[in-house]
């Protein structure tokens, strides 16, 4: 085990490596904090995957079930000591050490990891550029639906043969 | 989005190339739109019979075929709730669980991301009955074949919302409305304020009193005596 002196730095740089800080209470106690990490490693050591099936029309035969090499890394004191990337590779450590915090620029630890905030929510006055580029998105997107439903529903259209159809359901013209 | 436009050699002297953006209008923007506060975005499936608890004392029944259940003007079920679309009915009619299955699928299926729709009407519960294929008259009421829903003039059947424009919403519920058993139509919260405008409008300005009423108040042409009590109740607007 380590300490819960120690752990704090790991913590909060792979907090910052796997860009999930928003997730987690600054406060979290000694056991979340590990907790959190161990969670972590079993998303990273379980998207390992073997390797890519054939594709399709190809000659090579599809050969039996092959042996699942994916598992659950519970080993906090590793998950918080190297960056675990590597684990399929032939190498000593699963991944580049993690250095302490003064190895790393300042600038590192006070970036912002916020999930992208929507037009809603954004003020021009305040984010600036930010809110103009989200409503360029936003009018090119709505715009780009319209266009697409112009097309392909009647009922978005003045349509003749439409209108003619219901007045013909309302016996108000003959066929 | 960049467009180019191009001065023809042989056009209009002085017009060049010019490198413009291509202008949209503002967008729709959504900061009034409230989700459902169980977080389901789709229609769930209504069941297509009710269940009974028969240590309550329930069981099944059979009925008249009870049209009054869908006469009238509805009086609840008229606005919308999340404030946005909406389907709503014109007349009133019957809604079986075929038709509410239809509902479903379609709707379910147009829905995109951060969209939602919820029912406006309860599951299935006025009983039908019905003889079997060459069966003789006589021997009782037939056995229950289905269920239905009734629905009154102006009941909401369901709503659309979320992060959806009205084109949007208007494509596929138009269609919808017209696979009815009844006449329908696609509302907006904007629709429904309108028309209460005017109403309120006509109300408040029309010099002409001459309507039904009117012809009614002052039995002309002993109108009282030929019109059905239903036209007397709801003054000639519902059947």
């Amino acid at each position: 085990m380590i300490n819960s002196q120690s752990i704090q730095p790991i913590f909060r740089r792979s907090c910052i490596f796997l860009r999930s800080s928003t997730n987690v209470k600054p406060c979290a106690s000694h056991q979340d904090q590990i907790n959190f990490v161990a969670q972590r490693g079993l998303v990273a050591s379980s998207t390992l995957r073997g390797p890519k099936a054939p594709a399709k029309g190809s000659a090579v035969k599809v050969v039996g079930e092959k042996e699942d090499k994916a598992f659950i890394e519970m080993d906090a004191e590793k998950l918080t000591k190297y960056a675990c990337i590597n684990y399929l590779v032939d190498a000593e450590t699963p991944g580049p050490e993690i250095k302490p915090d003064s190895e790393y620029p300042e600038w590192l630890f006070k970036m912002d990891l916020s999930a992208p905030r929507d037009l809603e929510d954004l003020d021009p006055e305040k984010d600036g550029w930010l809110y103009w580029q989200k409503l360029r998105r936003r009018q090119w997107e709505q715009n780009k639906r319209l266009e697409e439903l112009k097309t392909s529903s009647i009922y978005l259209q003045d349509s003749k043969v439409l209108r003619n159809f219901k007045l013909r359901q309302l016996n108000v013209i003959k066929s | 989005m960049l467009r180019l436009r191009v001065g023809s050699l042989f056009g209009r002297l002085g017009e060049c190339q010019k490198r413009t953006f291509k202008k949209y209008p503002f967008p729709v923007t959504f900061e009034n739109v409230v989700f459902p506060p169980n977080g389901k975005m789709k229609l769930p499936t209504m069941p297509s019979e009710p269940t009974y608890n028969p240590e309550l004392g329930e069981e099944p029944y059979k009925t008249s075929h009870r049209l009054i259940e869908a006469r009238g003007p509805e009086e609840i079920h008229t606005e919308l709730i999340h404030n946005q679309f909406g389907l709503a009915a014109v007349n009133g009619g019957f809604l079986g669980a075929n038709h509410l299955k239809m509902l479903e699928e379609r709707v379910n299926k147009n829905l995109r991301e951060k969209q939602f729709a919820i029912w406006r009407v309860e599951e299935p519960w006025l009983p039908r009955t019905k003889k079997s294929q060459g069966a003789r008259l006589g021997g009782g009421k037939g056995r229950i074949k289905r269920y239905v829903t009734p629905v009154r003039s102006g009941r909401i059947i369901l709503e659309v919302g979320g992060y959806i424009i009205e084109p949007e919403a208007r494509s596929f519920l138009c269609y919808l409305a017209d696979l009815l058993p009844m006449k329908a139509e696609f509302v907006s919260a904007e629709i429904l304020q309108q028309r209460r405008e005017e109403e309120e409008y006509i109300r408040r300005e029309n010099a002409n009193r001459f309507d039904w009423d009117m012809v009614m108040r002052y039995n002309m042409q002993n109108c009282t005596s030929w019109l059905s009590s239903y036209d007397l109740h709801w003054r000639g607007k519902f059947k």
